[in-house]
């Protein structure tokens, strides 16, 4: 049972990985600034490493989802990132998915309980 | 102020660095970025104090190698050879590199004996390998850029032939052997048919049981009947079980084969006639040996019976088992 914990460390950032997109899309209906929303995510309990946060702001913004804008006015320039009217929508869509898929994995857990195996 | 510029200073080379290794456009957006992301993490971190060494590489480090960071930005996953082709490039490369080392091992042999340069041999056995491998990994590296996809050879329309039952297979190994054999057969009839034989020591030279001149002047038809049994293991290679190709392969060239054979044994005078007087002057042998005169015939007929045997047990075991898997495909 010695590798139980190395399995885990593998297998946990598998789960939280389909979550990053979601959970990023949900706090940009305002503009935020990358590094903000590394801090707001961690304060929330969700880690998300900037060196993992940045490229994808970039990526969601070439689909089209997010839109981007330097804020210069400051002594230090910042982007700010918002999600655009196609990126809501993606958004609730995405949302429409988590919330089923959760109840279903959740069912899927609860029956096996019910059949009296102990988890 | 020293400090301030050294924190400025690493952080422009930390930049440069993960900018060396971006692979999209933009990367002025990108390193401003990245400069910014450092600053607001420098400043999170210090908290109103001024930055040190130590913190900016814990930055660093938080951020990992400028390569690491680079790959992130980069689009997608980009491979020379990806994880679909993979195992067909890799099949690909064993059977080149054995074919290219056999091929080349020989070749070595053969200058070797005609030569006396066995040195440069391996340095070339070694070259031919290289070569293959840069040769099968360049034209896998463009299918892979070009994004060529496995459907374009024809693999991909799921009309898979049916998983083939244990004594369908013809194992590997088989046809391999067969075509090495060939081709080594080949190399030593038509390049050096004066050393099969007999290494007599008194005089210092081979011996050969065939009479050259006589080889040399049919070694077209030599390479034909040796080249028609290779046809036939490429065919099984390229199967890989009983089909009606392998089936009427196996047919044709066995006829062929054993037809060539018997003109190649019976047709030409090619065993060498002073073979025994040779060999019973040279002091190889302590008893003089005492043959037939025509002991040429004789090893012509144990060979044809051999490959009449032998193509016909093949030819029988073929069929039977082409008949006994039968599929409708």
């Amino acid at each position: 049972m010695d590798d139980r914990d190395e399995i885990l460390s593998n297998l946990i950032p598998e789960l939280k990985r389909g979550t990053i997109v979601l959970s990023v899309l949900s706090q940009l209906s305002g503009p935020v600034y990358g590094y903000s929303l590394v801090q707001e995510l961690s304060d929330k309990g969700v880690e998300i490493e900037a060196n993992t946060l940045y490229p994808l702001l970039r990526r969601l913004e070439k689909q089209g989802l997010l839109t981007s804008e330097w804020e210069t006015a400051s002594n230090k320039p910042r982007k700010y990132y918002i999600r655009s009217e196609k990126g809501t929508l993606i958004y609730k869509e995405l949302k429409k998915h988590w919330d089923e898929m959760v109840m279903r994995v959740n069912a899927l857990m609860k029956e096996e309980n019910q059949n009296g195996q102990s988890v | 102020m020293d400090s301030q510029y050294s924190v400025t200073e690493q952080m422009n080379r930390y930049v440069y660095q993960v900018s060396r290794f971006l692979m999209v456009k933009n990367k002025e957006d990108i390193e401003k970025e990245i400069r910014s992301l450092i600053d607001d993490m420098l400043e999170t971190k210090c908290q109103g104090r001024e930055a040190t060494q130590k913190d900016l590489d814990e930055v660093f480090t938080e951020l990992g190698k400028p390569m690491e960071l680079a790959a992130k930005y980069n689009d997608s996953k980009r491979y020379l050879i990806g994880p679909a082709l993979f195992p067909l490039y890799f099949r690909v490369l064993g059977y080149v590199t054995i074919v290219v080392v056999i091929l080349s091992f020989i070749s070595m042999l053969v200058s070797a004996v005609k030569y006396g340069a066995i040195w440069n041999g391996f340095g070339g056995i070694f070259n031919a390998a290289l070569s293959a491998f840069a040769v099968v990994t360049i034209i896998f590296a463009v299918i892979e850029w070009r994004g060529l996809s496995l459907e374009s050879f024809g693999e991909a329309d799921f009309k898979l032939p049916p998983v083939p039952k244990k004594n369908e297979r013809i194992s590997r190994a088989e046809p391999i052997v067969g075509i090495a054999f060939g081709v080594i057969f080949i190399l030593l009839l038509v390049t050096i048919p004066e050393c099969i034989g007999v290494w007599l020591n008194d005089q210092s030279r081979f011996l050969s049981v065939f009479d050259v001149d006589v080889i040399r002047s049919i070694s077209g038809i030599i390479i034909l009947s040796i080249g028609i049994s290779i046809v036939k293991e490429v065919f099984r290679l390229v199967d890989g079980r009983y089909t009606i190709r392998v089936m009427i392969s196996t047919i044709i060239c066995g006829v062929l084969t054993f037809s060539l054979a018997v003109l190649i044994l019976k047709g030409f005078p090619i065993w060498n006639a002073n073979f025994l007087t040779e060999l019973n002057a040279s002091n190889v042998m302590e008893d003089t040996l005492h043959a037939p005169e025509n002991w040429g015939m004789f090893a012509s007929n144990i060979l044809l019976a051999l490959t009449a045997f032998v193509t016909v047990v093949e030819i029988i075991k073929t069929v039977f088992r082409t008949v006994q898997y039968a599929h409708n495909d």
